[in-house]
């Protein structure tokens, strides 16, 4: 009943004709269904079609409001918690696995094909042993990836951010395995990235900045654990756009060269998300002037300002993204869609940010 | 759990909760079994169920599954059951406090067409593994059956089964008889899964390590007497039902109806299968079997189908968490049409003056028609009906007397095929709604309950915005039509996708309906109220081409593509006519109602063209 009357009242507000109703109704109920309702950043007894005439109905006109309902209906990308638990589900053998094998194939002289062979051989199951999972949050889901790949909890890590004892006490149980060993293959991995930007700085800092730092400087949580010479380091995103796997992969270069250390670095992603999303919003001038039209400034705080921001609209870094994660919703994405409840306007999806505002700074 | 749009709801398969897929069931088919009960003829027969997809096969089937008549048993009070229970009462198949028949479903699968792959294998070697699949298969499935009716698990309490069957004829070789259900599944399951590593295995496999059947014995083997379960014998009879036969190679289901028929056994055994061949056409019914062509069957109840298809409609709608009916209008919605009756008035009184000039044969019929009192619909539907016989009139060759026709002429000339002929030509000529209402929708269907559905679901869909708009529910006249020649439009464009040869057949289907067109709008309607179907006359001609035996003639290769796939997809169906010399029946090939609509044609049966197979094979080029 609920539902209903749901319905009845956006169709009102939208003024859809019978023929729009027969269309748009199906479409938003089976989306709701499938994924939408899944948002875990509603308010309790709010779901997706609520959140939805809450936010329209905030539009001053029809045309706005057929304007915001455009931008939901054919640009918006949510990625609910099943899809991302099957990226983290393929991620192994779609990208760890690979990377052993060809790390194997090459140090006993094999062609990469030769897979049965070369996962038959100890070389491998060494290999293997001697990576290092860390998480770098807690979007990584660390947990189902290592259920899923079969892992040994002394090799996977869920934070970056540990004690040495604990690093202290893998290093003790893999060399109980594999005699005088350390890690020599790290893997990062995190679900999601828009911008990069902030990934790794040449100052140290930036999550990947403060790893590479613990890693080659003495002293270093991560320094004893880690084979330096032999060290091979593989970022991999379940989400990322084209441009931050630039813009990190030239963060790294740029940290490696200011600290003068050489490693291999890949940084890879299971689904890349490239430009032409954000050109398809980007050139609709009728959308551009609905997302000016309906912002609120005061979101740009000093984290926001980190990145471009001469289009504040389009989100940090003015990534322009219509991407919505089931458990929050990211700040590059366009304002509109993840404005907080407390703001002028409301986000169809709010976000709850990860800076928390300090009252009390000046 | 109730859902926005039932009608979207396809197919038994796709509805997994019985008590849900019962309360949707229409049981009406269920009275051919009952008229044929009381002949005896309904068990201990072999029976063909036969239709294109969506007809119902597949359900019918369903009906009989253990955990079905469970679920009906158990709910038998409910209003929703009530129905199909007495009718299941009816048939013996169950009585107020158990379940008579032990339905066994095998449902084929393409896996059984890899047996013919092998051609490395003698040609017995393939038979003798495939009556083992098929033997095996059946044995697992009724034990499972077994089971299931009398709420035992699977396969924990297989020990309760006891197979006690009298092996006189030593069909078991490696397997002591009698046994336990336990003994005798592994017995079965071993022979299945030798035969799925013959097929999987990419290297070659020694068939004869495979224990080889020379006949389907299991369906005599299996009997309820034979087959106790905690000691007592449950059930009164076993059905047999194998579904989708058509999916065995050709050879295949050949040879399997062959041996089913020499083997005569007493079996209850029901095959359900597509129409996918033109020689389906030549079956000896009543003879050796009997055929339950779905569609032929509803084809003559056509008011039973009507009444069958309203029953689903409610069913559905109440399967609706809105609480909307499933109301369609079955009149034209005056005021909306009002000017355009009015304009169309004018014109046809304009076209009738103009071409009765310079006669005065049909003043007394205008007389009539300017003075005739009805609404402006049914004065344009008058005149449509002057018009066209005036047509027929100046149309004759013989000179005529120049005398006033009466209204009694007027009168006698006007047969129910001239209405329905105007009605056609006026919805052509003003653009007015013509494919509306409950009747006509049901015709739409051909006969499909799954093709009802496919039409009713986004008129139900409408329904149900028309009621969030809070305005009436019920759609007019003109909003239906628009809707089914949307959806005929849209059906049309998926056939690509949907039907093998599609270029091959489209084309036909677009010259036929082109020359249908053609026919039935002609001025004087000569076959009103319209052509939309055709009779193959294949007897000897003078022309070079020997027409004969066009079905095995590979010039007609091209021809019988399109006849099979258009049969086999239910774009044409082919009703029986008595005809022509005393006791002569031909088969007239009619368009599915739905390509009518797309085309604009009238649903009616009867309007057909005699074509000779090089005339049909022409329409399949350009």
């Amino acid at each position: 009943m609920r539902t209903l009357l749901a319905d009845k009242l956006l169709a009102k507000i939208m003024e859809w004709t019978p023929e729009e109703i027969d269309r748009e109704r199906p479409l938003l109920q089976a989306m709701a269904d499938l994924k939408w309702n899944e948002y875990q950043q509603f308010s309790p007894g709010t779901r997706f079609l609520e959140s939805l005439i809450k936010w329209l109905q905030q539009f001053e006109n029809l045309e706005d409001r057929k304007t915001g309902y455009r931008l939901v209906r054919d640009h918006l990308i949510f990625i609910s918690s099943e899809q991302l638990a099957h990226l983290v589900d393929i991620i192994f053998s779609e990208k760890v696995n690979p990377i052993l094998i060809k790390k194997t194939a090459c140090e006993k002289g094999l062609s990469p094909h030769l897979v049965t062979k070369i996962l038959n051989d100890n070389s491998y199951s060494q290999n293997l042993r001697m990576s290092l999972f860390v998480g770098l949050s807690d979007g990584s889901r660390i947990d189902q990836f290592r259920r899923g790949a079969f892992l040994n909890n002394e090799q996977v890590i869920a934070t970056y951010s540990i004690s040495g004892g604990k690093v202290g006490d893998m290093v003790e149980k893999l060399r109980q395995e594999i005699p005088d060993s350390k890690f020599k293959t790290l893997f990062l991995i995190d679900d999601f990235t828009a911008s990069g930007k902030t990934y790794c700085r040449a100052d140290g800092g930036g999550k990947l900045g403060k790893i590479f730092t613990s890693i080659f400087e003495p002293g270093g949580t991560f320094h004893p654990a880690v084979d330096h010479i032999n060290l091979e380091v593989h970022i991999l995103f379940y989400v990322a756009t084209t441009d931050a796997l630039e813009n990190i992969r030239q963060g790294v270069e740029g940290w490696k060269k200011k600290n003068k250390k050489e490693f291999s670095c890949t940084v890879e992603c299971l689904l890349p998300i490239d430009d032409s999303v954000k050109m398809k919003i980007v050139s609709d001038n009728e959308l551009m002037a609905f997302m000016e039209k309906y912002f609120d400034p005061s979101i740009v705080d000093k984290h926001y300002k980190e990145g471009k921001h001469d289009l504040p609209y389009l989100g940090f870094n003015e990534c322009c993204l219509p991407i919505v994660l089931n458990h929050n919703s990211p700040n590059n994405s366009v304002a509109i869609l993840w404005l907080p409840t407390d703001k002028k306007y409301k986000g169809l999806f709010p976000r709850i940010s990860r800076h928390r505002e300090n009252k009390y700074e000046d | 759990m109730k859902i926005r749009n039932p009608f979207l709801l396809r197919a038994s398969e796709r509805i997994e909760s019985d008590a849900g897929f019962l309360r949707l069931y229409s049981p009406l088919i269920l009275d051919y079994f009952i008229d044929n009960m009381d002949g005896g003829e309904l068990w201990n027969t072999f029976l063909f169920i036969r239709s294109s997809p969506g007809a119902g096969k597949s359900s019918l089937l369903r009906l009989f599954e253990p955990t079905s008549l469970l679920t009906l048993l158990n709910r038998k009070s409910g209003d929703e059951f009530k129905e199909v229970f007495k009718k299941l009462k009816k048939l013996n198949a169950v009585s107020d406090d158990r379940i008579n028949v032990l339905g066994v479903n095998l449902t084929f699968t393409r896996n059984y067409e890899l047996l013919e792959s092998f051609s490395n294998l003698p040609p017995g070697t393939r038979d003798r593994l495939f009556y083992s699949l098929l033997n095996s298969r059946i044995i697992t499935a009724t034990l499972r059956a077994a089971l299931s009716i009398t709420r035992l698990r699977f396969p924990e309490d297989l020990h309760k089964i006891e197979f006690k069957y009298k092996d006189e004829n030593l069909y078991f070789k490696k397997i002591n008889i009698p046994c336990n259900g336990h003994e005798l599944y592994n017995w079965a399951a071993g022979i299945e899964k030798a035969i799925y590593e013959l097929l999987d295995s990419f290297l070659p496999v020694n068939p004869t390590s495979i224990e080889g059947h020379s006949e389907l014995f299991s369906l005599e083997a299996l009997r309820p007497d034979s087959l106790l379960v905690e000691g007592r014998s449950l059930f009164d009879r076993i059905l047999f039902m194998l579904d989708d036969v058509h999916k065995l190679s050709a050879k295949q289901r050949e040879g399997l109806i062959t041996h089913l028929l020499e083997k005569r056994t007493n079996a209850s055994i029901w095959l359900s299968e597509r129409l996918e061949v033109l020689n389906n056409l030549k079956t000896n019914r009543g003879r050796d079997y009997e055929e339950l062509n779905l569609e032929n069957y509803w084809k003559d109840r056509e008011s039973k189908f009507e009444k069958l298809l309203t029953s689903i409609a409610v069913k559905r709608a109440a399967e609706s968490r809105e609480d909307v009916e499933f109301a369609l209008d079955a009149q034209q919605s005056e005021l909306e049409l009002a000017e355009v009756y009015k304009e169309a008035k004018k014109t046809l009184s304009n076209t009738i003056n103009t071409l009765s000039a310079g006669t005065t044969r049909f003043n007394e019929w205008k007389n009539h028609l300017f003075q005739f009192e009805g609404t402006d619909q049914e004065t344009c539907e008058l005149a449509k009906q002057i018009e066209i016989l005036i047509h027929r009139n100046l149309a004759k060759s013989e000179l005529a007397l120049d005398y006033s026709l009466s209204i009694l002429e007027l009168q006698e000339k006007t047969d129910e095929k001239v209405v329905q002929a105007a009605r056609l030509f006026l919805s052509r000529q003003f653009n007015l709604p013509y494919f509306f209402g409950m009747t006509v929708l049901a015709k739409i269907s051909t006969n499909n309950v799954e093709q009802f559905l496919g039409f009713s679901a986004p008129l139900y869909e409408r329904m149900l915005s028309l009621n969030l708009n809070q305005t009436s529910v019920s759609i007019s006249a003109r909003d239906q039509d628009r809707e089914i020649r949307k959806l005929a439009n849209e059906k049309w464009k998926d056939l690509n996708k949907m039907i093998p040869d599609s270029v091959l057949v489209t084309r036909f289907l677009e010259n036929f309906c082109t020359f249908c067109i053609n026919e039935t709008f002609r001025p004087t309607a000569p076959y009103a109220p319209g052509v939309n179907g055709f009779y193959i006359d294949a007897t000897r001609t003078i022309k070079l081409i020997n027409e004969d035996e066009w079905l095995s003639n590979d010039i007609f290769t091209d021809l019988q593509i399109v006849l099979n796939t258009c049969l086999a997809f239910n774009l044409l169906h082919v009703k029986e006519v008595m005809q022509g010399k005393k006791g002569q029946k031909k088969n007239i090939y009619y368009l599915n109602r739905w390509l009518c609509v797309k085309f604009g044609l009238p649903l009616s049966y009867g309007g057909w063209r005699t074509k000779k197979p090089d005339d049909l094979l022409r329409w399949t080029k350009r």
